[in-house]
């Protein structure tokens, strides 16, 4: 038991470490392809934005994907 | 309503609630502390930060829960409903300094990772007194951060109204899995009366006000059938029955529908605002918009539109007046379409 939630933990990381580096493209660009009202948004809205975006990143980048694709 | 994203909407009555809220936590935590310090003087700094934050998030979730029965019950409290989002990112702050101290005083300690102690050290789940309650709390806390990290409009926006709505009324199921966690954990050891009496009580005050204001809205909100109908219009009020710049909210059809009467006027749009699908038949005519009671998100209510330079757009319907009476037809426009009011 102890190591399957030990997994479990580390699968968390990584999925964390994933949703770090996608946040770092998203807050950079990906958000102005997304939402159109946060372009000229200032560093503290991405600031407060930034755990959901390393949190909700597979919703993102599903959204964008769709967006993309629509376009 | 903004359309560029704010990091934070600020007006002079919003920073005052928060100053307010602040005070409030600060003083709870100082005044939790020294009661505690009575009760038990040999207790150490970090049991009682632990307690005294566990406290003082608690009293401000019951708050929380509380404003939104009570605006339905007292348009008094709308102040208190306009800045809610901020009040539950602070009791998530609160919260979290509880959580974190606790998982460094119990769990970090030994050989396994701290998260996977609070899972496993305590398996007994058979056993009442002994129960596991810290991984109660622990997803509420996990509840409590997935919407303090989506409180911003802008994930309004982009998960959508029903989504976002639909994420954040885990609050209830937060609550639950925090009275458990409490009566299941501290309770448990705490000889207190004080303690149990608070909790009990809150339990009974916020179902019972919940369940009170939800059986008076279902009283209220009137169901249309077709007895009255003609040519697909149905025969709603009489239009004395609205008060002017106000509206009157019926169902019908499967329809949520408010009908507003403003400058001799009668237009009806959807009952459900865009922004967190706020009553929109409970708010008002402001300088000529419809404004929703919980945030003051505005609507044309001859289009269901946003003034310009906004995007929001409601639903609208025809509506007749024959003999004084208001005739509505339910079948719903598509959004944003512009209906003739009709003449008081």
């Amino acid at each position: 038991m102890e190591e399957i939630m030990q997994m479990v933990v580390y699968a968390v990381y990584v999925y964390l470490v994933i949703g770090l580096v996608f946040s770092i493209y998203f807050l950079a660009k990906g958000i102005y392809l997304l939402d159109k009202g946060a372009i000229g948004s200032s560093i503290v809205f991405k600031l407060l934005i930034w755990p959901g975006v390393i949190s909700l990143w597979p919703f993102l980048v599903f959204k964008l994907k769709s967006k993309q694709n629509a376009s | 309503m903004s359309v560029n994203y704010e990091p934070v909407l600020w007006n002079k009555q919003k920073k005052m609630y928060d100053v307010i809220v602040w005070v409030f936590i600060l003083l709870s935590i100082t005044f939790f502390s020294f009661m505690e310090l009575n009760m038990h003087p040999t207790i150490t700094a970090e049991t009682l930060l632990i307690r005294a934050t566990a406290f003082t998030a608690i009293v401000l979730l019951h708050i929380i829960l509380l404003i939104g029965p009570l605006a339905r019950l007292n348009r008094v409290f709308l102040p208190l409903l306009y800045n809610r989002r901020h009040l539950g990112v602070s009791m998530f702050m609160v919260s979290a300094v509880h959580g974190v101290f606790s998982i460094l005083q119990f769990h970090s300690l030994g050989d396994i990772h701290p998260l996977v102690s609070v899972f496993l050290s305590n398996q007994n789940y058979q056993d009442i007194s002994q129960f596991p309650f810290q991984i109660l709390g622990f997803c509420a806390l996990t509840i409590l951060f997935i919407m303090a990290i989506t409180s911003h409009d802008f994930w309004l926006k982009n998960l959508s109204p029903k989504v976002w709505k639909g994420m954040h009324m885990l609050v209830y199921i937060a609550y639950a899995l925090v009275v458990l966690h409490v009566a299941l954990g501290t309770l448990q050891y705490e000889d207190d009366l004080l303690y149990k009496v608070l909790l009990v009580g809150g339990f009974i005050t916020i179902t019972g006000l919940h369940l009170f204001t939800g059986i008076r809205e279902n009283r209220n909100l009137k169901i249309y059938t077709s007895s009255l109908e003609k040519e697909g219009y149905i025969e709603v009020c009489s239009t004395r029955e609205i008060v002017e710049n106000r509206a009157k909210a019926i169902f019908m059809k499967e329809e949520n529908i408010a009908v507003f009467k403003y400058d001799g006027k009668i237009s009806a749009v959807n009952n459900v605002c865009k922004h967190q699908m706020g009553p929109i038949g409970e708010g008002k005519i402001v300088d000529g918009c419809i404004t929703c009671p919980w945030h003051g998100y505005q609507y044309l209510p001859h289009n269901g539109k946003s003034p310009p330079p906004f995007d929001e757009q409601l639903t609208t319907y025809r509506v007749q007046v024959v003999n004084q009476k208001v005739w509505i037809n339910p079948t719903p426009m598509p959004e944003g379409t512009e209906i003739e009011p009709a003449i008081v």
